[in-house]
Order: C-alpha cells, then sequence, then structure tokens
C-alpha cells in the first residue's frame, strides 16, 4: 500500500500542483485581505475577520473545485497512455489500487490546507491585523475541512477512475461548486449532503452573524454517513470494472 | 504440477448480445512459444484481458501456473508480465522513471533498469519523456516494462504492432533467447501467421470467438494439401476417369487442378495419369498463410 502511494507521489506533476494551489492562495488573499480593510466599519479589523473571509473563498469554492481538480489530476495519467492497464496487472488487489488515489487526494488536500495555513499568517502579518491569532477556532477550521472534504474526496476519485476527458472533469467540478453560493447559506443539516457545500460548514467559525447553522452530531453524521456511502459505491464499482 | 502453464475450460465472455470469447480451451504449454492468431475483432484481446484479470468472464475457469486466477490473482500476476494494445505508460516520465515505478512496486532491484533498456536499445533515450518517443520505440519501451518484471510466463498482445522490420526481427530473437535460454512461457498475439510462425511452437487460431485449431504448428502444417497443375491430351476422359477413381479434380480452362491429401492419394493419381501423354505438370504449394487464411475464411475477406 506504501508502495502504491509513494508511486503516486513519482508520477504527480508536482510544479504544476504547488503553482495551482499557490495562485490560488494569492488569489484568495489578496481578495481576503481586501475585504477585511474595506468592509473594517462592519467586522472588526483583527485575525478573524481576516480568517473567516479567506474561508468565504476558500472553503466555499477553491478547497471543494481543488479536490475534483486533484482527483482529475491522479487518473489523469492513467488514463491517458493506458497506464490503467499497467497498474492494475501489477499483483496489488484493486481496492488497495483506488484506496491508494484516495490517500494520495487527502494528503494533497492537506498539504492545500498547511499551506492555507501559512499564508493566512503571512498575510496577517502584512496587513497588520489586530488582535491575537484564534488559534483554536481556525486549526479547527483547517483540521475540520480537511476531515470534511473525505467524503467529496472519496466521491470524485470514484467519478475520476471513469472520466477519462480531463475536461470534463473539471467542468463537472466547476458547475458543481457554483450552488454552494446557496447551499452553504442553509443550515448544515441539509446543505452538508451535498458534498461540496460540505468542508465550508467545517472550515466558517461559529459565533459571528455570517455563521452558517450547524449542529455538530448531525453534521459529522452526515459526513460519516455520505463518506461510507460513496467509500462502497466506488471502491465496488472499481473493483468491479471492466477495463478495455 | 500441469504441463500446461495457462489452461482456460469453457471460457466465455459476451457484450450483450454478442459472444466475444465463446467456451474456449486454452492449453499452452510450459516453456514453448504459443502463436495466439485470429483476425481483428476475433476475439483474442478480449481473450487475454480476461487471463490478466483486466476484465472478468462470463462462464468458464482460468488456471495460470496451476493457480485459480479468481482465486490466487496477485500470486499469479507477479510472475506474468505482459503488453496489451500498445504499450502502457507515463509520457510526462522518462523511460528510466516509467521502469523505477514498476521496480518499485514489485520490489526489483533499480540496478536492472539500465540493463533491460539496453536489451531493447533505449539506453541512449533513457532520460527523455516517453511522449516524444516514436511508436516503434514506445513498443520497446512496453516490451521492457513487461521483461524487468522477471516473469515466468509473457502475455503480448500484437507485440509486433509499429515495429520496422529490423525491430521485429530483433523482438522475434529476443523472444526465442527468452523462451530458450531462460525457460519463460510466451503467448503472443498477432493476426498475422507470417509474423509469428518462425518462432511459435504452437499456435492457437480463433475465429468469431471461437478455438478453431490447438496444435503444434507441424500439425497446422499437415492440414496443407499439395495441389498438381496438369496440361494432358485428353482432358475429358482422365477427368472422368480420375474422378471415378475419387480423386479431388477441377477441370480448368483445359488443365486439371488435383488436390492431393497424402502419399496413398498420390500414388492413386500417379498410376492414372500415367496412362495418359501428360503434357506439363506442376506442383502447387499452400503456404502456411494460406492454410490459416482458409482456416478463418479470411481469403476472401484479404
Amino acid at each position: 500500500m506504501y508502495k502504491l502511494l509513494y508511486s503516486e507521489y513519482q508520477k504527480i506533476k508536482w510544479l504544476f500542483i504547488l503553482s495551482i494551489i499557490l495562485l490560488e492562495g494569492v488569489l484568495t488573499w489578496i481578495l481576503a485581505a481586501g475585504n477585511t480593510k474595506s468592509l473594517s466599519y462592519y467586522f472588526p479589523y483583527n485575525w478573524t475577520t481576516l480568517y473567516f473571509q479567506a474561508v468565504s473563498f476558500h472553503g466555499m469554492f477553491f478547497l471543494p473545485l481543488f479536490t475534483g481538480i486533484f482527483a482529475a489530476l491522479l487518473c489523469f495519467y492513467e488514463h491517458k497512455d493506458g497506464g490503467w492497464k499497467q497498474l492494475l496487472t501489477m499483483p496489488y488487489p484493486r481496492f488497495k489500487v483506488i484506496l491508494s488515489k484516495l490517500l494520495a487526494l487527502i494528503t494533497l488536500i492537506a498539504l492545500m490546507q498547511v499551506l492555507f495555513l501559512a499564508e493566512y499568517l503571512i498575510t496577517g502579518s502584512i496587513i497588520y491585523v489586530e488582535g491575537m491569532i484564534p488559534w483554536k477556532c481556525i486549526l479547527q477550521g483547517i483540521i475540520g475541512g480537511w476531515l470534511a472534504c473525505f467524503p467529496l474526496a472519496m466521491l470524485q476519485v470514484w467519478l475520476a477512475t471513469r472520466f477519462q476527458s480531463f475536461g470534463v472533469a473539471l467542468l463537472l467540478c466547476i458547475f458543481s461548486v457554483i450552488p454552494n453560493i446557496v447551499l452553504t447559506g442553509l443550515p448544515a443539516s441539509l446543505g452538508a449532503w451535498f458534498p461540496f457545500s460540505a468542508p465550508y460548514y467545517a472550515m466558517f467559525p461559529q459565533g459571528i452573524n455570517l455563521s452558517p447553522q450547524v449542529e455538530p452530531t448531525t453534521y459529522i453524521l452526515i459526513l460519516l454517513i455520505t463518506f461510507f456511502a460513496y467509500f462502497m459505491i466506488g471502491i465496488r464499482s472499481f473493483v468491479r470494472k471492466d477495463w478495455k | 504440477m500441469s504441463e500446461y502453464i495457462i489452461e482456460t475450460d469453457g471460457l466465455t465472455r459476451r457484450y450483450g448480445q454478442h459472444v466475444s470469447v465463446d467456451h474456449i480451451n486454452l492449453r499452452v504449454p510450459k516453456g514453448k512459444i504459443y502463436g495466439f492468431l485470429g483476425a481483428n475483432g476475433a476475439g483474442k484481446t478480449t481473450t487475454i484481458r480476461m487471463l490478466l484479470s483486466l476484465i472478468r468472464g462470463d462462464e468458464g475457469s482460468i488456471r495460470i501456473m496451476g493457480q485459480s486466477l479468481q482465486r490466487d490473482r496477485e500470486k499469479i500476476l507477479r510472475n506474468v508480465g505482459s503488453l496489451v494494445e500498445g504499450p502502457s505508460y507515463y509520457g510526462h516520465l522518462s523511460a528510466y522513471k516509467n521502469l523505477k515505478i514498476i521496480c518499485m512496486l514489485l520490489d526489483l532491484p533499480e540496478k536492472d533498469i539500465d540493463e533491460f533498456l539496453d536489451i531493447v536499445r533505449l539506453s541512449p533515450f533513457a532520460r527523455q519523456t516517453v511522449k516524444g518517443y516514436s511508436l516503434g520505440m514506445k513498443q520497446r519501451l512496453g516490451i521492457a516494462q513487461a521483461l524487468i518484471r522477471r516473469p515466468k510466463l509473457l502475455i503480448l498482445d500484437e507485440p509486433m504492432n509499429g515495429l520496422d522490420p529490423a525491430g521485429i526481427q530483433e523482438i522475434r530473437n529476443l523472444m526465442l533467447s527468452l523462451c530458450h535460454q531462460q525457460g519463460i512461457t510466451i503467448f503472443l498475439s498477432s493476426h498475422i501467421l507470417s509474423e509469428i510462425q518462425t518462432i511459435a511452437d504452437e499456435i492457437g487460431i480463433i475465429q468469431n470467438g471461437r478455438l478453431i485449431f490447438q496444435d503444434s504448428i507441424q500439425e497446422l502444417e499437415k492440414k496443407s494439401t499439395t495441389r498438381l497443375l496438369v496440361r494432358i491430351e485428353n482432358q475429358q476422359e482422365a477427368f472422368r476417369v480420375l474422378s471415378a477413381a475419387g480423386a479431388d479434380v477441377v477441370l480448368q480452362e483445359g488443365e486439371l487442378l488435383i488436390s492431393l491429401s497424402d502419399e496413398i492419394d498420390q500414388a492413386r493419381v500417379f498410376n492414372i495419369l500415367q496412362s495418359f501423354s501428360i503434357q506439363h505438370m506442376q506442383e502447387l504449394t499452400v503456404s502456411l498463410e494460406d492454410i490459416f487464411l482458409n482456416l478463418t475464411g479470411m481469403d476472401g475477406s484479404l
């Protein structure tokens, strides 16, 4: 299993992945910094405001979007030049092959979250936001957001093994994150069923008048149910698939 | 242990109403080169995909190296090198790195890579990304990928595709040496008999999903009939006498075309012909390719 994961690491075009993550970071933090400054009349000019402004872009759009893009990228080279035939005639059970893709994907998402945290600290220092860094709140948000991506990650890996075209997968992701503008306004007990919306609820801090309504037990239960469902469907479908 | 490395029993695969592979019983002897022949669409690739568990059969069983493919899939695959419908590779990586990934996944020593790149003559291009390779180079990389696994069984689907005549000769020699010196069994498919008749010990011919012939190449040769083209004075009379004696004879454009199936047949025909005045006689030999085309009914379609 470790070897399969390491082979994913070898195949990834790191320069491209890191570039798009950094590009997302620059865009998110310019927008977040801009909003924190321009809306300082409504929200205190502090670390919490900067964080939730960034989550409005990162958690709502880029995190779910990139989960889909990474999933498609992880399967892209197998689709392109018959790589599946190579990979699936290796002496590894098929479920381990798809699990290694899932693990590679959630590792990439973790990397994106770590960079998000680093960029937060850098941006805050540059624009001199006031007060203390709300460590508990942001760590909870960043780690929770990562965990809340798992159902989506499983769904995306499964779809990526089926869609041969990177373009189709990308378009599907873009169209799936747009409804988040509306869906994330719903309470988590409804919105979290939609896997693209789920990470936002975990990332957005509570106790602000913009905070989404999240009932933790229900929310976690929805995440577990959706993850388990996509996991079962995805693995079963991958294991039984005919590879032509 | 069975003398066969691949044994299938009633192996069948359907796509909707269409039966792509129809109850085939492959018997591939250990340590031999087995040529799996058939026209495009005859079911060769579907069979190979089933042997590699890329697709499942609807009926029947597969045993490879004495083990059930369904039960011991990973154990079997560890000892099988394959090339299915063209090479599979990661185009954005170099040939070296492509092989390195395989070595890592299979716990093979990385130092083997150079040796195998050398065997397929890719050493000078080892560090270039594969997407810039020619089709022949990619095919050779595919062969290196199959060989580096040090398999007991090589399953190669149309391995000569995209190779120039020199490349084909090279791969033929390589296969002969792998089989004869290292005892590797090679199962290779082709739609052109002449491509493999010089190296294959055993031949299986598949047509419309059915295995219509499976035996040694010598047995296939026995299926050939010698034909005599005879110009003779009294053709009508000769035709009548030969036909009455049960010979397979046709009268065409003043000449007799006689098919001779065995030696007894030959002796009988010569005895009859002696009583006529022969002006010209020519033996027409039938190539293996003709037999193959005849067997598969493709002689009209090519």
